[in-house]
């Protein structure tokens, strides 16, 4: 039998049910005694007919974007929230790090703030008691354990938190995007007390963006989207699932975004060429033209413009503009014209981008005008960029024996 | 209701730390401390004496006004305390709401317990007083203990509706305060309950808060016996409003969170 089961689960959150109007409240009163129903507006489903199974030990990773239904899935969980319906059961005791530190009081010294937060997670007075030893030890805070909290920094804030809960004997860790503070030194002991963890058979459920750690220390990831299981499977199938997401949603995004930012000037399309002239959506290593139009209503003094290239994701691949080495400087542009840049060959690995070009003043930290060109693409299998990298690196490879294996 | 009960009881000592935890943070961090539960009522009995024994003049029956004051000024600052305390002790905790499950009536129970500890040092000084004061200490003041009961479970009634009540409606933050300084004139803190003009009593005394606090002093002060009929119609309204505001509070507990 599985140790965390959901079944069927939504979850329905009513939205600014405070702040409103006296009228809307009485309302809502209303409503809510005679069992009626919420008007459409107020209601958000944060997660829909969720159906998931987990199994003791397993290290499951919960990726997705913000509000896609992952700090919701950890708050029913935890029990902290109910669902709207269906059910969600677990077997065994739950620990959670959804917040390092919550519920310190500042001004309360480090070892009444463990005695806290550990009643907090359920441990009774006396257990506590023999674990304040090895927090502070594994804090690494032996010499500030009667300090009191506010003179902390933040580092020693979270390695509080962190060894508070990874002494909690639980079946079940719930870890919310907690492991990005803390230097790399602590990020890394905690890593390895989370594999520890997990080789103790104990089931972890992490929710985080980070998608490395997802594939770097799960067994099985979770992808969540509009309050749903959009995929479940490998760390590695999701997170290539997860990427191509991210990418229409970036693209979607930044088709919107075909703005002027002022009126005296226009950019009035990005082209892709061949070396030879030829418009193209295509493009291979051997190099590509990049021409941003513009048309200047009024003359522009000193212009710059500055091309981007960017992958699907909204990663920045390169940047070239008119003022760097090859300085190309007009003293003004009026009317219509193009920009163009010449790209010998391109290092760019095999994938869909997007250039975006912007004009504006050399001297002036000002844009005058952005606009984001389609898609192109440059040639070759298309792999995964966790895989490939971003740029083709040029390479001369060798090897070389310093030794002989001995003779038998 | 049991279960509600068994998991308070397991998490008795996250209450107790809780509690710990408010009390240090009240009387550590400030300079003279724990100090300050005696010098401010103390402080406050002196403007107040000053101001209905030497100037108005309120008739108290042969008792020393500072301790006829005390007396009720003491059971009320303990109830309005509690009950403001309660009042954002939710909505002051909602980071910890929102991210670990516990029974969340340790916070409003927490907040009695706090203002309780500040009672039992008022009660203390209050104790002081009779002693030094010529007049005799009664046989009915035994009956002091019942009535702080009542007046705990009308309190504690109150808190645990009042911090949940106020997650969905904001607003009463507002009116809270409003309705506190009515009550306190309804009942009988600055001026002796003879004041009341006697056809006006009964629905004076339909008013739990003043029953009690007429009951205080009535034991402690002059020797009399609670007026059972009045105490025993308190101490059912006290009841009733502990058990409808515990119901309350476990009932809406599950959407505290949704509410955010």
């Amino acid at each position: 039998m599985s140790i965390i089961h959901f079944e069927d689960v939504s979850k329905r959150y009513r939205l600014n049910t405070h702040g409103q109007s006296v009228f809307s409240s009485a309302r809502n009163l209303l409503q809510r005694m005679t069992g009626g129903q919420i008007a459409d507006e107020h209601v958000l489903w944060a997660l829909r007919n969720v159906e998931l199974s987990i199994e003791a030990g397993e290290m499951v990773g919960i990726i997705g974007r913000n509000g896609a239904g992952k700090s919701t899935m950890l708050k029913l969980l935890s029990k902290v929230a109910y669902p709207t319906s269906g059910r969600v059961e677990t077997r065994g005791r739950l620990s959670a790090m959804i917040e390092l530190g919550a519920g310190f009081h500042p001004d309360l010294s480090g070892r009444d703030n463990i005695f806290l937060s550990g009643a907090i997670q359920g441990l009774r007075k006396a257990e506590i008691a023999r674990l304040v030893e090895p927090i502070t030890e594994f804090a690494e805070l032996q010499a500030f354990i009667d300090t009191p909290v506010k003179y902390y920094s933040s580092g020693m804030y979270a390695r509080l938190g962190f060894a508070i809960v990874q002494q909690i004997e639980s079946e079940i860790l719930l870890i919310d995007e907690v492991l990005s503070v803390g230097d790399a030194s602590f990020r890394r002991k905690c890593l390895d007390r989370m594999r520890q963890m997990h080789a103790e058979g104990r089931t972890i459920i992490l929710v985080t963006h980070d998608t490395w750690s997802i594939t770097s220390f799960c067994t099985r990831a979770l992808m969540m989207h509009k309050g749903q299981v959009e995929s479940d499977g490998t760390p590695n199938e999701v997170i290539t699932r997860y990427r191509q997401f991210e990418r229409d949603e970036w693209l979607s995004r930044s088709h919107d975004a075909h703005e002027s930012v002022s009126t005296e000037l226009q950019i009035e399309s990005i082209a892709y060429l061949t070396l030879e002239g030829e418009p193209t959506t295509e493009v291979d290593h051997d190099g590509m033209l990049i021409r941003v139009h513009y048309h200047a209503f009024k003359p522009v003094d000193e212009p710059v413009c500055v091309v981007r290239i960017r992958r699907l994701d909204g990663l920045v691949c390169c940047s070239i503009d008119t003022a760097n080495i090859d300085m190309l400087t007009l003293p003004f542009i009026e009317g219509r014209g193009y920009f163009e840049a010449r790209l010998p060959f391109l290092s760019l690995v095999s994938d869909m981008y997007v250039a975006e070009a912007t004009i504006q003043h050399r001297r002036l930290p000002m844009i005058l005008a952005r606009e984001m060109g389609e898609v192109f693409r440059v040639k070759g299998k298309i792999v995964d960029a966790s895989v490939n990298g971003v740029f083709i690196q040029k390479v001369f490879w060798s090897a070389s024996v310093l030794e002989n294996a001995p003779m038998e | 209701m049991t279960t509600y009960l068994r998991e308070l009881v397991n998490a008795r000592d996250l209450l107790w730390i809780w509690v710990q935890r408010e009390l240090k943070v009240r009387y550590t961090t400030s300079y003279f401390g724990i100090l300050w539960v005696v010098l401010q009522p103390l402080a406050v009995l002196a403007i107040f004496t000053f101001v209905f024994s030497v100037l108005l003049r309120v008739p108290t029956q042969g008792v020393a006004y500072p301790i006829w004051l005390f007396c009720g000024l003491s059971a009320w600052t303990f109830f309005n305390n509690t009950l403001n305390n309660a009042a954002g002790a939710l909505t002051g905790n909602m980071n910890l709401v929102k991210k670990v499950y516990f029974p969340r009536e340790i916070f409003p129970i927490g907040a009695l317990i706090v203002n309780t500890v500040d009672y039992a040092i008022a009660t203390l000084i209050f104790g002081v007083m009779l002693f030094i004061d010529p007049a005799p200490f009664y046989s009915t003041l035994i009956l002091y203990p019942l009535i702080f009961v009542i007046q705990l479970c009308l309190t504690l009634g109150l808190s645990l509706f009042l911090s949940s009540f106020i997650v969905f409606f904001r607003d009463v933050r507002f009116i809270l305060p409003l309705m506190l300084q009515m009550l306190m004139y309804l009942s009988p803190v600055f001026y002796p309950i003879d004041q009341v003009p006697g056809n006006l009593l009964p629905f004076y005394l339909l008013n739990p808060v003043a029953v009690i606090l007429d009951s205080f002093r009535r034991v402690a002060l002059y020797g009399l016996p609670p007026r059972w009929g009045y105490l025993t119609y308190a101490a059912l309204v006290s009841l009733l409003v502990l058990w409808v505001g515990y119901l309350y509070f476990k009932r809406s507990e599950r959407e505290f969170v949704d509410q955010i």
